[in-house]
């Protein structure tokens, strides 16, 4: 009936295969059986964004996504930001203006920033606000966090002269 | 106190006869769409289920009917439908409160006071969609409920027993979209004064 | 929680598709961006048997111009119509809705034909389809079929697209000369329903309107196609307050909104009313070419 279907997906680089059933979500797959947990979940309704991955390079939810569906695909999660030389600049920015207290929306939110720095390298606070609007924070009050997007920005714009 | 919703209309029937059929919950049940008698209880109750489809979402209600209060004498009667979702998505509960008197000219007007509250994420879901879900049921029902009398008034004039209640649509072959666009929407709540 | 489960079919080929649904026998549910169905398959609101993913099948992602025709594929993403450039120029009421539809995450897998298909009474696509009289292409058993948006959506969560059938494209005719369209919406938060919202087209001749077409989205049980405040402004000037005074006045008058946590229905009744001036008002500058 719903046998469990194999699903092979390339995460921060590394090719990874799963036993999955088809009704495993994206982020119980990536959770569970790939054992990343640092993307959380945050709500049972599509709102947080506490689960956003990157899939292709898109920021989506990946508690509104079948595993199933991610086969073949690239997938970035937040353990994938760090690069050999140390924290990205979105984790550094997140890191140096306190864009977190709790941390539970914190891998989310970064994936996303680290996807709109990527398609617009110096983001206006109105763009910031409008990329970061499926990601919800109750902590932040979100003003720390758009400074840790224009923090990660300069350093983006520094690294790259 | 949850959705309420008024409905109002009159028929070619007696008092007595239309009173007599809105107080028999078995031949009032099967004007509520999508439900089905299943059984009776000592205590005069009825089990019913009602099941409601709208795109992909499905629902089945199992619940009791019963008349809670009547006053044969005024002609006013209250019936209640309790009932839970099959699955888990939450409860129902409708209250309607039917007020029968004699319109003259041999015509019998019925009004029908609903009181309906639904409980778990159906009643969460999306604009409050059962508000609508509730109000597109009752105004189908009122409906039913008039053919069921008029049909049942021929009858009797005919001399022939009382045929079988008319069923209401049930809610998924419902078309609003057509009323609304030609500003008929009053029409479903409004009650039907032909 | 956890949808229930479903056998899973993904086919490469729109036959296949076709085949599995009519295999399905009523269920199965067609998923592209599945942002509106998985949500109520986790809650068990819907569980289908089985799901046909339409994600591998190529050539479904088309967004072009051609033949005097806007083509929308079914797996264009939300997203792909918000940054799409020819859109923003050519059919800015797409451009100006596609802002407010859901949040960006979810825009990036959703999709405007599973939209349209998935049919939520309080859809922002639906308004948008009607007021540009988009034509709804499907595929089934017995080959295609086209449906109209004005007649597309019978009830909540049901439209005419037969449970055997696949929308694959939406079709929008190309705009006139002197064609400006407008979508304005107002939510309490990102991802909400509309308190209400208004999609307007016009065509003017100078400043003369010579058609006219108002949605309204939210505020009544399906989206209302507002014919007699659109007609009421044909031959008029789109510069004459008092005729897009009592276009706004019709269309408030001809909307059923239900009092509830987004506003009580004369706060509703009202926000219609002025959307649909300020929609006008925009669509005018834009069928101009002024800047809005």
């Amino acid at each position: 009936m719903s046998d469990k279907v194999m699903v092979t997906t390339t995460v921060n680089g590394e090719e990874y295969e799963a036993m999955v059933e088809p009704r495993t979500l994206l982020v119980h797959m990536i959770r569970e059986s790939l054992h990343l947990t640092g993307t959380h979940i945050g709500c049972d309704t599509t709102s947080c964004g506490a689960c956003t991955v990157l899939l292709d390079g898109r920021p989506v939810k990946s508690c509104t996504i079948l595993a199933v569906q991610a086969n073949g695909r690239e997938l970035m999660t937040v353990e994938g930001l760090e690069a050999a030389d140390g924290l990205s600049p979105v984790q550094e920015g997140f890191k140096e203006e306190h864009g977190l207290h709790c941390g539970y929306c914190t891998p989310g939110m970064m994936m996303t920033v680290t996807a709109l720095l990527e398609e617009n390298p110096n983001p206006s606070e109105d763009e910031i606000r409008k990329a970061i609007s499926g990601n919800l924070c109750r902590c932040t009050g979100y003003v720390n966090i758009i400074k840790a997007v224009h923090y990660a920005a300069k350093k983006k714009e520094g690294a790259a002269a | 106190m949850g959705i309420v919703i008024e409905n109002d209309f009159d028929v070619a029937a007696t008092p007595d006869d239309t009173y007599a059929l809105m107080t028999d919950v078995e031949r009032v049940a099967p004007c509520i769409p999508g439900a089905t008698i299943t059984g009776q209880r000592e205590d005069g109750a009825y089990d019913a289920l009602v099941t409601m489809k709208m795109g992909p979402m499905s629902l089945t209600y199992k619940g009791v009917i019963e008349i809670v209060e009547q006053d044969d004498a005024a002609k006013t009667a209250v019936m209640r439908a309790k009932a839970t979702e099959a699955k888990g998505q939450g409860t129902a509960q409708a209250t309607l409160t039917m007020n029968i008197s004699d319109a003259g000219d041999g015509k019998t007007n019925v009004k029908v006071g609903s009181d309906i509250l639904v409980t778990g994420r159906v009643a969460q879901m999306g604009r409050g969609i059962m508000t609508d879900v509730a109000g597109k049921m009752i105004g189908e029902m009122a409906k039913a409920m008039e053919a069921t009398l008029v049909a049942s008034a021929e009858a009797k004039a005919r001399g022939e027993a009382p045929p079988e209640s008319v069923a209401a649509e049930a809610p998924s072959a419902v078309g609003i979209a057509a009323d609304i666009t030609k500003g008929k929407i009053k029409g479903l709540f409004g009650g039907n004064k032909d | 929680m956890l949808p229930s489960t479903f056998d899973y079919v993904a086919p490469t080929t729109l036959d296949e598709a076709v085949q599995a649904l009519a295999a399905g026998a009523g269920d199965a549910k067609i998923m592209a961006g599945g942002q509106s169905l998985l949500p109520m398959m986790k809650l068990r609101l819907a569980s289908p048997g089985m799901i046909i993913d339409l994600n591998g099948i190529a050539g479904l992602d088309t967004l072009e111009e051609s033949d005097g025709t806007l083509r929308i594929g079914a797996l264009v993403r939300h997203a792909d119509l918000e940054n799409s450039d020819l859109v923003r120029d050519r059919y800015p009421i797409i451009h100006d809705a596609a802002q407010h539809v859901a949040d960006p995450l979810i825009r990036n897998r959703g999709t405007f034909c599973g939209s349209l298909a998935h049919g939520d009474p309080a859809g922002d696509w639906a308004t948008v389809a009607t007021t540009l009289g988009a034509e709804l292409h499907a595929v089934g058993p017995n080959g295609a079929v086209v449906h109209s948006a004005h007649d597309f959506q019978t009830s909540m969560f049901e439209t005419q697209l037969g449970m055997d059938q696949i929308l694959v494209e939406a079709r929008i005719p190309a705009p006139k000369a002197g064609q400006g369209s407008a979508y304005l919406k107002i939510e309490r938060k990102v991802g909400d329903y509309a308190a209400a919202a208004v999609g307007v087209m016009i065509v003017l001749d100078g400043t003369t309107i010579t058609e006219a077409s108002i949605g309204l989205t939210n505020v009544g049980p399906l989206t209302i196609n507002a014919t007699d405040a659109a007609a009421s402004l044909v031959g008029k000037s789109i510069d004459d307050a008092a005729a897009l005074e009592e276009a706004g006045r019709l269309a408030a008058e001809i909307s059923e909104p239900s009092s509830d946590l987004r506003g009580p229905e004369e706060y509703k009744r009202d926000l219609v009313r002025v959307l649909t001036k300020r929609a006008l008002r925009t669509a005018g500058l834009r069928a101009q070419g002024k800047e809005a």
